[in-house]
């Protein structure tokens, strides 16, 4: 008798778009190890930053629903709510075991929490319909590749949590409605909807578009600038590209089984533009020098930010060119979800290949890529990525681990623990978990 | 509807406004059959009963009981019109749901493109199908669904308590409702929790971890059981008596939970029905339609309590599914007669009776192994009085002349595990297994090893006094073969005495504590000083080797004398554990490129992110030279909450981490884990250990007593609705036992081996339940007659 074989297992795999997606592009071993692996990161300095923002954005959205039902006032609030909400956020995630790596990243998060909420949040909170809203699709995978042994796998679903979706009203007036209606091209009495996604990260530089150097970074080069860019692979996201894919995704996802009474489109706001600090501003004025931003101020105000120099107090921009620099358009199109869902499947496909050459007796590092980037220096797995240990920064820095002791006296001299940078100003990345 | 559904929502619950325009059940089914076999007539009645109707499937196993399941999903939503985001699905664990979801989504769009594909349906039924978004279907576990109710209905400012981590939960038990409560030493409490622990007494294992563990189960069992806390409290007159004593433990401990604004399992289903009664739910249940519910039989009181909830706001439109013969974890709260009894507590809850449906066409097993199975789940009368009334035995579809069933019993252990390795060898690396009804050879293709299971008690490698089990015999007599099968057994294997964890955990100890000074001062349980002294001393082995990896020597030295520190430099004052512990990772590469080490590497992980949970120092390293006290506590609570569990052999690896089972392994399980699987061949051992009739082996062949679950029934349940049971603990643990092994039994496609030592046969002089003893005799009914074919 020839034994039958058990059956191979079916299963439609699931991948959250940022939690597993974008993140095995931005480095698939990290990915392996971090998110299937499930290993917690030691230094969770995106994740703390990019969580507490949202976080606060969205209990500040329940606030305002608490004023609609006469349970709260309405906003603008007394800053003593804004701290009430910094604070129970803040206690939330230390709940998680989500802290900020120092004192510094915890004030630049609350500050710009507070200014956005301050200034822009009495107009926007109202134009906001549902927060954190789960979506969730399916899509078909080419061809089932004959090297995908262990598991048959002819569609996946996408799963991702949009973070706001707004209606802009016909005829609606005030600061943040212009300039929504600005940046999204509509005609002044237009109104649409709007899937919103906030980034705890500053606008990122043309740099980034296609086409141009693809110096990939989730994030706003604190660290990246020093960063080769050894093993970026055509068509690899950019902090420019990826949230395109992310938005239109969920633009799709979320209208699919909904009757569309008037248009949609998508946004990203930037919230480090709300609330710019020193090193925003340096790098802003480099992008204007270099024509690199595709917001740049005009006129008195172009004249002042070029004259700035570090140490002096930073210039004072306008809430109307903050807003213009924080917000920018995702056309959501046929053609943009298209290219968005292909990019994925992609995606999908190269996981799916890995996972079956790690089941067929591959080695971790032969199997998932790694991509440096500007996170590469508090990576958990540092010392044993080649990838990294081929830039010059990771040439730069001990090529095993090192004892966690500095020269000098406490808060002074280098630091020798592996070379970490110490304290890395947030970035962009937006890799909270979903 | 299109063509009327013959089953319309008349003298059922809810009255909702269906869409004119669906799918006729015709259609639906025709549908359904060009993608897969035709459905036999009892899964056509389940799946074709109205969609708000109260509905109890019960079915045996391999009777195709989730195709029902996701079938009857399909037909709510495509014939009923009962929109997806409306249907909510929940099962047992989260894989489960994994895997049902899988089901739902692929049959569903399966179903969508042929009934699309269909000539003749009416333009207005096309668009109706077009329309269906399958992907908001609800699925999951009852407690992520649960959370994310909470979660999304959350009004401002209100809490969002995080999960505790069971171990945390365990661990704050221990240290806040036991310690530091002040009950350590109390003998009152003790006396109780030793007539839980063991029912004559006995203090073999009953240490300072055990009775937490108790208290930890007595708070779970009172959530449950729905039990009237303060009246059982109050029940004890002295107010210095024991059940005071253990709520005073359980106030402690749930203090210490919210101080942390922790949530256990438990807290989180009782909140959530909480929610549901006070109304703040309401936007989500508004929502929900129709609930099915997989493997009922393993559900609590307070779960049905929350099924019922969620169910009577639309009219009582639930579906279960289960089968009583299946039902494992009543150690974990689960109370099968809610599945059993079903039908007459639907009906005192909505005034109705639900339907029954039996599944009865085994399509998993050869006809010889439904026979046995049928006829070792029917021999104990006293059994047969608590099954699902009526049910019927399992029809037989398999091949009629398949191998019969085998036994392969022997002197002892060793010669055991030589014969079965031999067997499988043979099938899958040699010219094939020789067994009576012929030649057994492995798909030349795509065979192998991971074809067959072993299936025992317990996957254990090793006995309570390192004697080693037959699991490990069987690896290590696999392992000499010429061409080696190697043994997936991540579960059995101690992680104490694995080589990575060993080495890594004992470097970890060298840095933290290199004189064992605060291995000393540490509350530890009585063998892990033991192992993590062995630890230390390997990890000293390695460093001393002729060839170490560059640069760990100077690394860990650096660590060891870290309070000297280096004239010039400064420590940290604190480090992540989990820094040093990734640090040292690093320095075997080895260890990071292999997938399967990277399941040892997350247990550590794990610990480390719970300790952060249960410490105030958050599983961080301080190094204060101006306060030792402190630095003192951080490496003495790496020591108790990392590095012990790990040693103890509190800590499984979590084995949801794999993407699949590796196909070159030969799998060894426990019965549990095998719940719901299916293997060509499958190796169940039914006493390989058992070398004489002993009390200490009586429960997992023939109960002498109940169990600690039991006991814990009997002890509660006075003041739960569920009420005192009139089943003595005996007669409920011979029930186990049988539901056990017929889990076993069930699992093989086209073979099936019991294997044991000699005196469990039939004819020995054991008695065991899983050989055909029945409990009111001592002597086996297959004794002259044995059921199956000797090897």
């Amino acid at each position: 008798m020839n034994l039958p074989t058990r059956p191979t297992t079916y299963e439609i795999p699931s991948y959250s778009l940022t939690g597993d997606l974008l993140a095995f592009r931005h480095c698939g071993l990290r990915y392996r190890f971090h998110g299937i692996g499930k290993m917690p990161e030691t230094r969770p300095v995106q994740r703390w930053y990019g969580v507490f923002i949202h976080g606060c954005l969205d209990e500040a959205y329940r606030y305002y629903k608490a004023f609609a039902s006469g349970r709260n006032e309405r906003p603008p609030w007394h800053p003593v709510v804004l701290t009430e909400i910094i604070e129970l956020v803040t206690r939330r995630l230390e709940n998680q075991d989500l802290r900020a790596w120092s004192h510094a990243i915890r004030v630049a998060a609350e500050a710009r929490v507070t200014t956005t909420l301050r200034e822009a949040g009495p107009r926007l909170l109202p134009m906001i319909l549902q927060t954190e809203t789960r979506v969730t699709g399916t899509r078909p995978l080419a061809e089932d590749s004959p090297t995908r042994t262990f598991r048959v796998v002819d569609r996946y679903e996408v799963t991702g949590v949009i973070d706001a979706v707004a209606s802009l009203s016909p005829g609606s007036r005030g600061l943040v409605e212009e300039a929504m209606r600005s940046t999204l091209g509509l005609l002044p009495d237009a109104g649409t909807t709007v899937i919103i996604d906030y980034k705890g990260s500053r606008r990122p530089s043309l740099a980034h578009t296609p086409g141009t150097l693809a110096r990939d970074g989730v994030g706003n080069d604190d660290v990246g600038d020093t960063i080769d860019d050894v093993g970026l692979a055509e068509g690899q996201p950019t902090v420019w590209t990826s949230p395109e894919w992310q938005v239109a995704s969920y633009a799709d996802l979320w209208s699919a089984g909904r009757p569309m009474h008037q248009g949609m489109t998508g946004m990203v706001i930037y919230i480090n533009e709300l609330h710019p600090n020193e090193v925003d501003f340096l790098k802003f004025q480099t992008e204007i020098r270099l024509g690199l931003t595709d917001v740049p101020p005009e006129g008195r105000l172009l004249a002042e930010a070029l004259a700035w120099r570090r140490g002096n107090p930073l210039p004072a921009l306008p809430l109307r060119f903050r807003l213009l620099r924080a917000m920018r358009s995702i056309p959501v199109t046929a053609e943009a979800i298209r290219t968005a869902a292909t990019a994925f499947d992609s995606v999908v496909t190269e996981i799916e290949e890995c996972l079956s050459r790690e089941h067929r007796g591959g080695t971790m590092r032969e199997v998932w890529q790694q991509n440096p980037n500007p996170s590469c220096p508090t990576c958990d797995l540092r010392f044993t990525c080649s990838a990294f240990q081929a830039t010059s920064v990771g040439r730069r820095q001990f090529a095993t681990p090192r004892a966690p002791e500095h020269r000098g006296r406490e808060g002074q001299g280098t630091l020798r623990h592996g070379g970490g940078p110490g304290d890395p100003a947030p970035d962009g990345t937006d890799a909270r978990p979903r | 509807m299109s063509d009327g559904s013959p089953f319309l929502p008349n003298h059922y619950g809810s009255s909702r406004d269906l869409p004119e325009t669906t799918v006729s059940t015709h259609e639906f089914l025709e549908a359904v059959t060009r993608f897969r076999p035709s459905l036999d007539p009892d899964q056509g009645h389940a799946i074709e009963l109205p969609w708000n109707a109260g509905v109890c499937i019960v079915a045996g196993p391999g009777t195709g009981k989730t195709s029902t399941l996701v079938l009857r999903i399909l037909k709510v939503i495509f014939v009923d019109g009962i929109p997806p985001g409306s249907v909510m699905a929940t099962t047992f664990t989260r894989k489960a749901a994994a895997e049902l979801r899988s089901r739902v989504l692929a049959w569903g769009f399966r179903l969508q493109q042929e009934l699309l594909g269909m000539p003749g349906l009416a333009p207005e039924v096309h668009a109706f199908v077009r329309s269906v978004d399958l992907n908001k279907a609800r699925t999951g576990t009852i407690d992520s669904l649960g959370a994310r109710m909470l979660r999304e209905h959350r009004p401002p400012s209100g809490p969002t308590p995080a999960l505790a981590a069971p171990y945390s939960a365990k661990a704050i038990m221990r240290r806040h409702g036991f310690f530091m409560a002040g009950l350590d030493k109390d003998p009152m409490l003790e006396r109780l929790l030793l007539g839980l622990h063991s029912a004559t007494r006995d203090r073999f294992g009953f240490d300072a971890h055990r009775k937490g563990e108790l208290l930890s189960e007595l708070w779970e069992r009172r959530f449950h059981d729905v039990v009237a806390w303060d009246d059982w409290v109050a029940a004890e007159p002295d107010p210095h008596g024991p059940r005071h004593l253990v709520d005073d433990a359980h106030a402690a401990y749930l203090s210490a939970l919210e101080e942390r604004n922790l949530v256990d399992y438990v807290l989180l289903q009782a909140r959530v029905l909480e929610a549901i009664r006070d109304g703040d739910l309401d936007p989500a249940l508004a929502e929900i339609e129709v609930l099915l519910v997989d493997e009922y039989q393993d559900t609590n009181l307070l779960q049905e309590q929350l099924y019922f909830e969620i169910v009577s706001r639309c009219g009582g439109a639930i579906t279960v599914v289960g089968d009583d013969d299946q039902s494992l974890y009543r150690f974990r709260g689960a109370t099968v007669d809610l599945f059993s009894r079903f039908p007459e507590r639907y009906d005192q809850r909505f005034g109705r009776r639900a339907e029954s449906v039996f599944l009865t066409f085994n399509y998993r097993s050869s006809a010889p192994i439904v026979r046995f199975v049928n006829d070792f789940v029917t021999m104990d009368a006293d059994y047969r009085s608590v099954r699902s009334m009526g049910k019927p035995i399992l029809q037989q579809t398999g091949n009629t002349d398949g191998h019969p069933v085998y036994a392969m019993f022997r002197a002892n252990e060793e010669i055991l595990a030589r014969d079965l390795a031999n067997l499988i060898w043979n099938i899958f690396r040699g010219t094939g297994g020789a067994l009576p009804a012929g030649l057994v050879v492995a798909d030349p293709d795509h065979g192998d090893v991971g074809d067959c299971v072993v299936l025992s008690h317990s996957p254990s490698d090793v006995k309570y006094d390192r004697q080693l089990r037959l699991p490990h015999l069987l690896r290590l007599e696999l392992e000499a073969k010429p061409s080696p099968v190697r043994v997936f057994n991540p579960r059995g294997e101690t992680l104490g005495f694995n080589p990575t964890v060993s080495v890594l955990g004992g470097l970890l100890l060298y840095c933290l504590d290199p004189d064992g000074s605060h291995l000393d001062q540490s509350f530890l349980s009585e063998d892990v000083p033991d192992v993590l002294t062995v630890w230390r001393e390997r990890a000293k082995a390695v460093l001393s080797l002729p060839i170490v990896p560059h640069g760990l020597s100077d690394y860990v030295n650096a660590w060891r004398n870290r309070s000297i520190g280096r004239p010039g430099w400064t420590w940290a004052r604190e480090t992540p554990g989990l820094e040093l512990f990734y640090a040292l990772v690093q320095f075997f590469p080895s260890i990071v490129d292999d997938p399967e080490q990277h399941l040892y590497l997350e247990a550590f992980a794990r610990q480390f992110s719970e300790c952060a949970q249960v410490t105030r120092l958050r599983g961080a390293i301080i190094t204060d030279t101006t306060n030792r006290d402190l630095s003192d506590r951080s490496v003495r609570a790496l020591i108790e909450n990392v590095l012990a569990p790990i040693a103890e052999r509190k800590v499984d690896i979590d084995e949801d981490l794999l993407v699949a089972y590796p196909r070159d392994r030969l799998p060894i399980m426990s019965i549990h884990q095998a719940k719901g699987l299916e293997f060509p061949i499958t190796i169940v051992d039914v006493g390989s250990d058992i070398l004489r009739a002993h009390k200490a082996n009586a429960f997992k062949r023939f109960p002498e007593t109940g169990e600690t679950a039991h006991r814990m029934e009997d002890l509660l349940r006075t003041h739960s609705t569920l009420g005192a049971t009139e089943r003595s603990q005996v007669n409920r643990g011979f029930d186990d036992l049988y539901r056990k092994f017929f889990v076993a039994f069930s699992r093989p496609q086209h073979i099936l081996i019991l294997a044991g030592c000699n005196g469990t046969r039939p004819e020995g002089e054991i008695p065991h339940v899983a050989t055909g003893t029945t409990r009111y005799e001592h002597e086996s009914r297959w004794r002259d007659r044995p059921p199956f074919t000797y090897i």
